[in-house]
């Protein structure tokens, strides 16, 4: 340790290393930062019972049919960027009466990001994936 | 060479030091995924959402869901209930849970004075609020027949089981539910779960804060179903279970009246008074279930005197001409919308 004190701390050559290696780490933060494409998007699932029936995500307007046969049908509708239950074969038709969800609304929604037909066990979930 | 490492150590260490400050947040440890499952038990929709990085624990919470629900329901033979209101008389061995539960339900029956009372069945058996027969009023002779079997004091419990009189019956409905939350709640809490939200048909859960450390905004129901949305306003709470009762939920109308599932157990008829809705914020969901019920039971002014004499609990009230009104503690934890 005693020889060491002699001798400056960092020679010139160590200096450069030293700001090559932190020019590369920036530069490579801001890639990682700005160069991600932003594949984050908001989407839902639909359950039918206890699983998962389909994914669908929230930037393309579109109706999906849940048929289970016997007339027990759903139809759940994203329309832009809300998802909600557009009809229902259920008798107390209170799916359709809860309304939209969107990822600015859930928060004011009594069942937050969900959407439940109980009579015909069809649920829709937003899940965030920009949030954070 | 050596020197030349040592030399370099600082600047090392400054490097990483900006790599680890550059990011966005800094957390000690990285959130957990959101994972989130529904499932349809005790006649109503379960939705768990949780925080971890154990892809199956939901998985294994639903057969825990699956478990009480065989050892709960009314209707599933050989369920612990099944046996009590098949016994005629007979003392029924019954799990610890059942027991617990059972306890509990006596201890608000004691502390409300009957109003709040689990042998209420044989009245909620001549009703129909979900099925073919809503709308139609059961046979008032029967009602009061059935409303003379109600008394809790009859229920005995001890550790061989539970003893019920023949003829009567009981419906766990007003509190397993909330007992069941805090039990799944536990399980995902021991399976390493610091933050999530569950619903268990209406009954909200919340294990600790949200992913960011903020509380968790929950609407509170309008149980008169006029508003945007359906709710009359959010509360923030964290670690707290919110639950709800009102005269929506599970009802029909007829002839201007409203009939609904919280009956009154000295009549069998359902519970009219000036409320629409009680929700009730409390540590736990089985305190929350049995007091929504029991606070809908008292009305406004005797159930805000008794809200308000119990430490951490609190409570919103919707009365049918639409007043709102709460308990002080909230005073700055709930907005109306």
């Amino acid at each position: 340790m005693a020889e060491n004190e002699k001798k400056p701390l960092m020679k010139k050559r160590d200096v450069l290393i030293v700001g090559i290696v932190l020019l590369v780490a920036v530069a490579g933060m801001l890639a990682v930062k700005f160069l991600t494409p932003s594949t984050a998007t908001n989407y839902a699932k639909i359950y039918v019972g206890n699983y998962v029936y389909k994914e669908v995500p929230l930037n393309e307007n579109q109706v999906i049919e849940i048929n289970q046969g016997s007339d027990i049908v759903n139809h759940v509708e994203v329309k832009d960027g809300a998802i909600y239950m557009a009809d229902s074969s259920c008798p107390d038709q209170q799916c359709v009466d809860q309304g939209k969800i969107t990822a600015k609304n859930y928060e004011q929604r009594a069942l937050r990001n969900w959407v439940v037909c109980l009579p015909n066990q069809v649920t829709v979930e937003l899940v965030l994936e920009d949030e954070g | 060479m050596r020197k030349r490492f040592l030399s370099l150590l600082p600047s090392a260490a400054l490097c990483l030091c900006l790599t680890a400050c550059g990011g966005e947040k800094v957390l000690p440890t990285p959130t957990p995924q959101q994972r989130s499952q529904v499932g349809f038990y005790f006649d109503t929709v379960v939705t768990m959402q949780v925080y971890t990085d154990d892809e199956n624990l939901l998985t294994r919470a639903q057969a825990e869901c699956q478990k009480y629900d065989d050892l709960l329901s009314k209707t599933h033979e050989g369920s612990d209930v099944w046996n009590i209101n098949h016994a005629q008389g007979e003392r029924v061995a019954v799990s610890d849970e059942t027991r617990e539960i059972l306890e509990k339900a006596m201890e608000y029956s004691r502390l409300s004075e009957g109003v709040f009372d689990v042998t209420v069945e044989p009245c909620v058996a001549l009703w129909d609020f979900t099925g073919e027969g809503m709308g139609t009023l059961p046979d008032e002779t029967a009602l009061a027949q059935a409303a003379d079997k109600v008394d809790w004091t009859q229920v005995d419990v001890n550790e061989e089981g539970v003893l019920l009189p023949a003829g009567m019956t009981i419906d766990l409905g007003a509190i397993a539910k909330g007992y069941i939350t805090d039990r799944i709640a536990d399980f995902l809490k021991a399976g390493g779960v610091e933050s999530g939200y569950l619903n268990f048909g209406g009954n909200v859960l919340t294990i600790g804060h949200k992913p960011d450390g903020s509380e968790w905004n929950i609407g509170i129901q309008d149980p008169l179903g006029k508003r945007d949305q359906n709710i009359v306003g959010a509360a923030r709470v964290a670690d707290q279970a919110v639950v709800t009762s009102g005269i929506y939920e599970r009802g029909f109308d007829l002839d201007g009246v409203r009939y609904h599932h919280i009956l009154d157990s000295s009549t069998g008829w359902p519970v009219q008074n000036e409320l629409a809705g009680v929700s009730i914020i409390a540590p736990d969901a089985f305190d929350a279930d049995a007091l929504s019920t029991t606070v809908f039971a008292m009305g406004v002014e005797e159930g805000s005197d008794f809200i308000e004499s119990l430490e951490g609990i609190e409570a919103i009230f919707v009365t049918r001409d639409d007043t709102i009104t709460w308990t002080s503690g909230l005073n700055d934890r709930f907005v109306l919308m």
